[in-house]
């Protein structure tokens, strides 16, 4: 959390076009792996201008593994396809809530799968907090440190789970993945439910 | 161990964030959620984890098709651009955070509620979920709730004033989580009384001495 809280303050829009001078250069090709910096333009080049070839970008980035998310949770595979487009076509309509201060496209466009998950394969409504309104409702003593932690670049949070026991892990994993709650984990892996509460807290601590 | 704690533990959280729960605890969630900072906090870093658990999968399919892609740009056009749901007044919106307004017809103070025992009314919540109850309660001031177990999870969130139960006092945002062995007694704060959120995966029993006799009468 202390290396996110020392991280950059995001400028404004026009500041994060210009040459990045405090990151060094990517080695590989943006096309290849386009930067996270540079997934938040998209999204906010389809929030202001309804920019179809940002569109189109971030589809070719992410239906793929849209589609993977919806096969590891159980959805063959033109049902998965399907959630990938739906999941997209979401992106087209609410970019306008993306904020790149509060999360990363990847994160952004998670919650949008999980929540289409729902809604397309459980045929249930998913109630999901609103970003604007949490900060209206908590007391105003949200920091500025709180703020900043939420906004850990994928880099960050994908070394730090490559580094991650393996079987704090394997819970993450299998609750993302594969749809299940802490207590059938448990159930699957022989293990108390206390140890897996104790390895999600310990996994949340690290991450 | 019954009684949980003020704010939602990691399995919750958890199971919240991966999309395991059911709807009405899912409501439960993001009700406390958009009022306690902290467990906020928490569930951004497991969305974080979601979405870096995402962006590492591997594609499925990569070079043969376009996956839909002129499919769905063909869509795009039509897609209206969503509106914020909004004829609510500062006696709700002060009080009931978003997600929990999406299932409210009316205001407050104008809501149906109904009387279920001495000094406690009750509105209905209906969701997608055909099982266990979803409700909201207004408690009276110093009033108690008669003594009870559960069948299943019972989840409390309190959106307006405190009650005590045992040694805890829970106050607005905060969570309370009691399982099938809990047996407890929640009285509202004597100055404001309660209005919380209650989410139950299976009705209560009543235990206190009289309370057994209402039992096959009284449900909340």
């Amino acid at each position: 959390m202390t290396a996110v809280a020392k991280m950059t303050k995001v400028g404004t829009l026009d500041s994060q076009k210009g040459p990045h001078l405090m990151a060094p250069r990517p080695a590989y090709k943006l096309a290849d792996k386009p930067t996270s910096d540079h997934l938040c333009t998209l999204v906010e080049r389809i929030a202001n201008h309804r920019d179809r070839a940002a569109f189109e970008e971030l589809y070719r980035h992410f239906a793929p593994r849209l589609k993977a998310y919806g096969i590891r949770a159980g959805a063959d595979p033109i049902t998965a396809e399907e959630l990938a487009q739906e999941a997209m076509i979401m992106v087209w309509r609410k970019a306008g809530y993306f904020d790149r201060r509060k999360a990363t496209v990847s994160t952004w466009l998670f919650t949008i799968v999980r929540n289409k998950r729902i809604d397309l394969l459980r045929r249930q409504n998913r109630p999901e907090l609103d970003a604007d309104d949490v900060m209206a409702m908590t007391e105003p003593e949200a920091t500025q440190d709180e703020i900043m932690a939420s906004q850990q670049s994928d880099a960050i949070v994908r070394q730090s789970l490559s580094i991650l026991p393996e079987d704090q892990k394997r819970v993450l994993t299998m609750a993302f993945f594969e749809e299940k709650s802490h207590s059938q984990i448990a159930e699957d892996l022989s293990l108390p439910l206390g140890t897996v509460k104790s390895r999600i807290r310990l996994a949340m601590n690290r991450l | 161990m019954s009684m949980v704690v003020l704010h939602a533990d990691e399995g919750l959280m958890l199971d919240y964030a991966s999309g395991a729960l059911s709807e009405p605890m899912s409501l439960a969630m993001a009700t406390h959620l958009s009022l306690n900072k902290k467990s906020a906090v928490d569930y951004d870093a497991l969305n974080a984890v979601g979405g870096a658990l995402l962006e590492d999968l591997h594609a499925v399919g990569a070079d043969e098709d376009d996956f839909g892609l002129s499919d769905v740009l063909s869509r795009l056009d039509d897609e209206p651009v969503r509106a914020r749901p909004v004829g609510f007044s500062s006696v709700t919106t002060d009080v009931v955070p978003a997600p929990l307004r999406d299932y409210l017809p009316s205001d407050l103070d104008t809501l149906p509620w109904r009387r279920v025992a001495p000094g406690v009314e009750e509105y209905s919540i209906r969701t997608g979920s055909n099982e266990g109850r979803t409700a909201l309660l207004k408690i009276q001031p110093g009033q108690s709730m008669p003594e009870h177990t559960h069948g299943g999870r019972e989840i409390t969130v309190v959106l307006k004033g405190s009650y005590v139960d045992g040694c805890e006092t829970y106050r607005r945002g905060d969570l309370q989580e009691a399982d099938e062995e809990a047996n407890h007694q929640p009285i509202a704060d004597h100055k404001d009384g309660c209005l919380c959120l209650i989410v139950l995966d299976a009705p209560v029993k009543l235990t206190g001495r009289v309370g057994r006799l209402l039992n096959p009468f009284i449900r909340f």
